[in-house]
């Protein structure tokens, strides 16, 4: 693969990451919202958590491209995040006998942490972990992976940080916005959770597919 | 296009002046809360430069006095079930409908579930809300207390709104599913909804997918819906119990009076219910249209 196609291909890849870790933060509040209510605290959660996901993700990405420097891996993480994502709406069962919608796991896990902690706040943030922790943490290793990826020499290395970031973060506002005002006002919070689901496996297929650079 | 319609309304919908002397205002976790007087009428308002919505209106010369029209219809709910020994209500903005069933059935259980803590606080500094081992207040999401508190009423009274907003999770099919679990047998559930919106039709229509009968009053720029299972009620029963409440309570308001604008749902808009998974609120309260649940109702057999 040419340098300039791998280059364009993990600029390309860290928007579409960029767009899914917004929106799925975004998209975490429809989840959480009819368990923990609408107010700050479930905000607070929300973003604390996606922060904390990301720190995770930033510290083990740059230990883990150390050793091994490959796209390929990098897509086994990519997939991962997307199989996490699948896993919160898969499903488990009806509600009280009178199934309007069928049970998904993260629903059944708030639940469970509903019932098993007695403070709201306490409650709603391990809610907003069990659903979005994982996923934002293993997009998260998308960074250090791409600057590691990309540089070669000491003469550019700036530009292509600054390009990882600056791609990646408009990424994140393009998918803040466009969940938030389009998919949904438009279609239901499991099919957006699949919808993401699909664009991070075609991005992790992408990587695992992408060679050595010349 | 979408995104557009929904600035213009923010920038239109549904405001009142800003009106008399202001006693205090607050910044709370969920509200800009205004509490103003004008003559002898407090005003409690949520807003922003100078737009600002009427959540509770109390008049000081008379406790049992309630000036907002459609919290009296939200009382005809009373007629319904067989017995009313408890009450839960959702959003007590100034309390005073809560306050006013406190005042005329003192040996009935009323809770009253609120959000905000400052609403809570103003409520009981300026309007006059006092609460006892009958009158409780509990300060929590209404949704979160329905599935976690286990106990059961005979109605429950829905009156959540911020702003112009009503949270999306208290509008879902599975909120009412909720709200049904911790309804008594014969129980029956009462709701304010503002009519000038496609919310109106969505909210009639997840309404209808929830309870087998819809009851609607028009109430003086708002609806009040009040929706209940089992055989449907005819009026004659309800006048009937509306009038030994009556005797009972003397209602400032009297309920076979209340009940007169009765108006029954016969068939639910056209519209897909809102459920947890897809309830666009926001947008749908955005867009003005005609709504069609008035197109399907007619006044009760005599």
């Amino acid at each position: 693969m040419s340098d300039r196609t791998f280059r364009l291909a993990i600029y390309l890849n860290g928007f579409v990451l960029g767009f899914v870790l917004m929106g799925f933060e975004m998209l975490g509040s429809r989840f959480l919202n009819p368990y923990f209510g609408s107010g700050i605290n479930t905000w607070a959660a929300l973003i604390s958590v996606t922060l904390f996901a990301l720190t995770v993700g930033y510290f083990i990405g740059g230990r883990v491209v150390d050793r091994w420097p490959s796209p390929r891996l990098l897509g086994v993480l990519v997939l991962m995040a997307a199989v996490t994502m699948v896993l919160i709406v898969v499903p488990v069962g009806g509600l009280d006998g009178d199934p309007i919608e069928w049970e998904y796991l993260g629903e059944t896990m708030m639940i469970a942490v509903g019932e098993a902690v007695p403070d709201d706040r306490a409650g709603v943030t391990l809610a907003a972990a069990g659903l979005i922790f994982a996923p934002i943490c293993l997009i998260a290793c998308y960074s250090p992976f791409a600057v590691r990826l990309l540089l070669v020499s000491t003469d550019s290395s700036g530009q292509q940080v600054g390009n990882v970031y600056g791609i990646s973060t408009f990424g994140n506002i393009l998918g803040t916005l466009a969940t938030s005002f389009w998919l949904i006002p438009s279609i239901g919070s499991k099919a957006i959770t699949l919808t993401f689901a699909g664009i991070t496996v075609l991005s992790a297929l992408m990587l695992m597919l992408m060679g050595r650079r010349r | 296009m979408r995104i557009f319609a929904f600035l213009i309304i923010l920038l239109t919908a549904g405001q009142a002046m800003a009106q008399g002397q202001l006693l205090e205002s607050r910044e709370s976790l969920y509200n800009n809360i205004y509490v103003r007087q004008s003559g002898d009428t407090v005003i409690m308002q949520f807003g922003k430069n100078k737009r600002y919505w009427t959540e509770s209106m109390y008049d000081t010369t008379d406790d049992a006095a309630l000036p907002v029209n459609y919290t009296r219809y939200m009382t005809a709910a009373l007629s319904y079930p067989e017995r009313v020994g408890s009450i839960l209500e959702i959003g007590l903005g100034g309390g005073r409908t809560a306050a006013y069933l406190h005042l005329h059935m003192p040996e009935v259980e009323i809770l009253s579930v609120e959000l905000d803590p400052d609403v809570v606080e103003l409520a009981e500094k300026y309007f006059n809300v006092k609460t006892n081992e009958r009158f409780q207040i509990e300060t929590r999401d209404g949704r979160i207390h329905l599935v976690r508190d286990r106990r059961s009423h005979d109605v429950i009274m829905i009156d959540a709104y911020r702003g112009p907003f009503v949270p999306f999770h208290l509008l879902t099919k599975e909120f009412f599913l909720t709200v049904k679990r911790r309804l008594n047998p014969g129980g029956i559930v009462a709701q304010n909804i503002e009519p000038s919106t496609m919310l109106f039709d969505a909210a009639l229509a997840t309404l209808s997918s929830a309870f087998e009968h819809v009851d609607l009053y028009p109430a003086g720029g708002n609806v009040v819906a009040i929706a209940y299972d089992g055989e449907a009620l005819a009026q004659q029963a309800l006048a009937a119990r509306a009038e030994a409440l009556q005797q009972a309570h003397a209602f400032k308001y009297p309920l076979p009076i209340l009940l007169e604008e009765r108006r029954i749902l016969t068939k639910p808009p056209d519209h897909e219910p809102l459920i947890d998974d897809f309830a666009p609120v926001e947008m749908l309260k955005s867009i003005e249209r005609h709504n069609q649940g008035v197109d399907h109702i007619s006044k009760p057999a005599e």
